[in-house]
């Protein structure tokens, strides 16, 4: 779910990265409000690095696969670091792999972005330690699907209605709604997968939770 | 595109010996100048100027082949739709589906930009070292964090994919099929297993940085310095940019 080169104008790019510019800045002084930034930092990279590798493995959807987004994930783990988290991601993708773009690197960080900050916003403010399975179980699926719903809705509307062209607005519609709704299943994948994972690292790695990135 | 601290080393072509910082920021310059484009005039120059490049950077074909064939349904997918959902000039009636001078005008400056685009950045990447582009970024102004968490990421991807690897075939070989949806738990238990590992890593990672001294402190290294073919270039293209974006503007002016 990336936009690649040179399928949105320069001025929506500039914009994708005045917006990235607007939120790293958010979360870098955040960081550097911590206690031990130089402690965090690799933590977090490693962290992104597992990210980045966890999100190539193929979960089985027969007769195909997808590859889950986990922005979800990684915004209820990382906080403050999920930004630039993301941001380095998808960098490293653009550069490694050529999914997404340099151009549209601004945007694309956005679009996976900023809904993992408001993940982990959510699932700072409703996750206790004294919660019970079910409803820890409730809010990482919440978490999850929540933070693949807003990307996939992110991604269609800015890929629809910034597309250069003079396109039917019968047909934009369509496209939103067919666009949309081709993406229900993984945001429902993205939600059981993220409180299998959640609830995985809860039983065997609490502190990974507690940590205050 | 592999990652390496070393460019493409069989070649030496100009922008092999090109200084990070001043290629960086030209090539970002005429990137965005290509992303203005939406004349067909202009997407005639846009193919030729980095075609000419490709030429002379003496990349494979097959690295820019690669690098097209990844967003190619993508592309091809809102190219079909900007070529059969435009309105204007009708040129073709099939049934229900009509081409329009504007949509096959906007499907071709469409593709023609993407693949412009992505072959600039293949060429700024294949001809320079990861570790430069990453310390131009700092230089130019790119915050430590993020230039820190980069190089650890890009350290550590190869080694966590390396042990997800030897994860999945460990339980497979305990009988885990991993075709079936009733297997996600076992998926979400390898990512999870492979978050928690990196976890504990990272502790040992910072222990053994902490102790050869690493610290958090914003130090840039000094910039190199640009010679004259450096400054040649980066002008060359910083005008080309501007020429291209000034008669994109030109051209956008109503009854031009």
């Amino acid at each position: 779910m990336h936009i690649p080169d040179g399928m949105l104008s320069a001025g929506v790019c500039a914009a994708g990265y005045g917006l990235t510019l607007l939120a790293t800045g958010y979360s870098i002084k955040k960081i550097n409000q911590s206690r031990e930034p130089a402690r965090d930092i690799p933590k977090a990279s490693l962290l992104t690095a597992a990210f980045f590798v966890a999100s190539l493995v193929h979960i089985p959807v027969p007769p195909a696969s997808v590859h889950p987004l986990l922005n979800g994930l990684l915004g209820a783990i990382l906080g403050y670091y999920a930004f630039p988290a993301i941001l380095v991601a998808l960098f490293l993708q653009a550069v490694m792999f050529g999914h997404g773009g340099i151009t549209t690197l601004g945007i694309n960080a956005v679009i996976m972005g900023f809904p993992a900050m408001v993940c982990s916003i959510i699932y700072r403010r409703f996750k206790n330690s004294e919660q019970s399975s079910i409803s820890h179980s409730v809010l990482s699926f919440v978490t999850g699907s929540m933070g693949t719903a807003l990307s996939v809705i992110l991604f269609v509307l800015i890929l629809i209605n910034f597309i250069p062209a003079n396109i039917n607005a019968e047909a934009e519609k369509i496209a939103i709604y067919t666009g949309a709704a081709a993406h229900i299943p993984l945001v429902i994948i993205e939600g059981i997968l993220t409180a299998f994972v959640l609830n995985y690292i809860r039983k065997v790695k609490p502190e990974l939770l507690d940590t205050n990135f | 595109m592999e990652i390496s601290a070393k460019a493409d080393s069989k070649s030496n072509t100009i922008f092999h010996q090109w200084e990070a910082e001043s290629k960086l920021i030209s090539f970002i310059l005429l990137m965005f100048s290509f992303a203005m484009i939406r004349n067909i005039e202009l997407v005639i120059i846009m193919i030729l100027v980095s075609a000419v490049m490709f030429f002379v950077s003496g990349i494979s074909y097959s690295c820019l082949l690669n690098r097209w064939k990844t967003p190619a349904v993508l592309v091809l997918l809102m190219g079909l739709m900007v070529l059969f959902f435009s309105e204007g000039q009708i040129l073709i009636t099939a049934g229900s589906l009509t081409i329009t001078r504007e949509g096959l005008l906007g499907m071709i400056i469409l593709i023609s930009r993407v693949m412009s685009i992505l072959t600039l950045i293949v060429i700024l990447f294949e001809t320079t070292p990861f570790l430069d582009i990453i310390t131009a970024m700092h230089n130019l102004g790119l915050p430590k964090i993020l230039a820190d968490m980069t190089l650890f990421t890009v350290r550590y991807i190869f080694t966590l994919n390396w042990q997800l690897k030897q994860m999945k075939k460990a339980i497979i070989l305990r009988g885990f099929i991993g075709n079936k949806i009733s297997s996600w738990k076992e998926y979400a238990i390898l990512i999870g297993g492979i978050l928690v590992r990196s976890f504990e890593q990272s502790d040992r990672v910072y222990k053994a940085l902490a102790i050869r001294g690493y610290s958090f402190e914003q130090i840039r290294s000094a910039p190199a310095g640009w010679d004259s073919r450096d400054k040649t270039m980066c002008y060359s293209f910083a005008v080309l940019a501007l020429l291209i974006s000034s008669i994109q503007v030109y051209l956008n002016i109503p009854g031009v």
